[in-house]
């Protein structure tokens, strides 16, 4: 009995980690696989920057450790049919993370962003309220190492949290913009993709009526 | 008598675990729901003549489709999205129950020549397994393999 337990509780606690650190952002730079399809041209390096500002201060918008504490973004494309689907971003240092960079690597074509509020409630009615959030069209074209998608300026709600600490309540969706940070973005890709060297800069634009999908047009 | 005993204790537990799923699965129903209607129905379909109905007709009828996906070159198409319930199931057991529904992706593919014309209707139904993605390639290769 003692021999079964011990075997069960390793792998226990190694699944119970697992769902725990699924949920963490990541500081990472792209896996040896994402590299060779960046090399190949079949996916590019998206940078995006979201910066909060609420009662006239910037509100970190990456400074939990579990990402149901910041921010939510969702993604969908050809993939999806247009389905958003939740994807926690990745970051590529501590300084652009705090500075509110985040990176994908997504193929080309059409891709939609979505963004809402922290999760205040279960995982099923957050994933479905991403489907009334504001949509934001990425359009990544072929055989482009690095494309920066803009920077999302969000004004937002604060609220106290009950044992200290500020939040974010809401956003104030009308005055949502993209800000053009071309130079900032570029010294990034400079700094960690130096071998990636097709840069371009193809702002988001706010996206209303039915979901447009372009097949990825792989370049063999 | 060492093996005649793990042998025992082997064949009961696997009767027990034989009952206790019995059990468990009788407490489960599972209702098939055929009488639930697509979003667009065969007699809607069947008012698009390929070659014939335009984009604009078919805006009016259907109104603005879900997505449109653009295939590269001039061909676009319209896709039509929607979710059947195919049953629903129910779970019970001492004083507690819980049910959900069982549903299937559904989608209708309209798609375009260079002259804004109807070349070919698909309907489709997407598998649990596949992306949606592979789905739309899928329909409309089907006729080509």
């Amino acid at each position: 009995m003692t021999k079964t337990a011990h075997r069960l509780l390793y792998p226990t606690i190694f699944v119970i980690l697992v769902i725990m650190l699924s949920g963490c952002t990541t500081t990472v730079l792209p896996s040896a696989k994402d590299y060779e399809l960046l090399n190949s041209g079949k996916r590019s390096v998206v940078l995006i920057r979201i910066i909060c500002e609420g009662e006239g201060e910037f509100y970190e918008v990456f400074r939990h450790a579990v990402s149901d504490d910041n921010i939510g973004l969702a993604l969908g494309g050809f993939e999806t049919g247009g389905k958003l689907r939740q994807k926690i971003p990745a970051h590529l240092s501590s300084q652009t993370r705090k500075d509110g960079w985040l990176y994908y690597v997504l193929e080309p074509g059409f891709h939609y962003l979505a963004v809402q509020p922290p999760r205040r409630t279960d995982v099923w009615s957050y994933e479905n309220s991403f489907n009334s959030a504001l949509l934001w069209r990425l359009d990544i074209p072929p055989q482009t190492g690095i494309v920066y998608a803009g920077t999302l300026h969000i004004p937002i709600i604060k609220q106290k949290m009950l044992f200290g600490g500020l939040s974010i309540k809401s956003f104030i969706k009308d005055s949502i913009v993209v800000l053009d940070d071309e130079d900032a973005a570029r010294k990034i890709a400079t700094d960690f993709f130096p071998e990636l060297e097709a840069f371009k800069t193809i702002l988001m634009v706010k996206h209303d009526g039915p979901i447009i999908l372009k097949t990825p047009q792989i370049v063999e | 008598m060492a093996f005649s005993m793990k042998k025992t204790s082997a064949n009961l537990i696997h009767k027990i675990f034989l009952i206790l799923s019995i059990l468990f699965l009788s407490a489960c129903i599972v209702i098939p729901t055929p009488w639930t209607d697509d979003k667009i129905s065969k007699e809607k379909i069947s008012l698009i003549t390929p070659g014939q109905t335009t984009k604009d007709e078919v805006l009016v009828k259907f109104d603005e489709p879900d997505v449109i996906w653009e295939r590269g070159g001039q061909e676009q198409v319209f896709v039509y999205k929607w979710e059947r319930l195919r049953a629903i199931w129910i779970l019970a057991g001492g004083y507690n129950a819980t049910g959900g529904t069982l549903n299937t992706d559904e989608a209708l593919l309209i798609l375009f020549d260079e002259t804004d014309h109807v070349k070919m209707i698909k309907r489709g139904t997407k598998s649990g397994f596949e992306s949606y993605g592979d789905f739309l390639n899928r329909c409309l290769n089907e006729d080509k393999e």
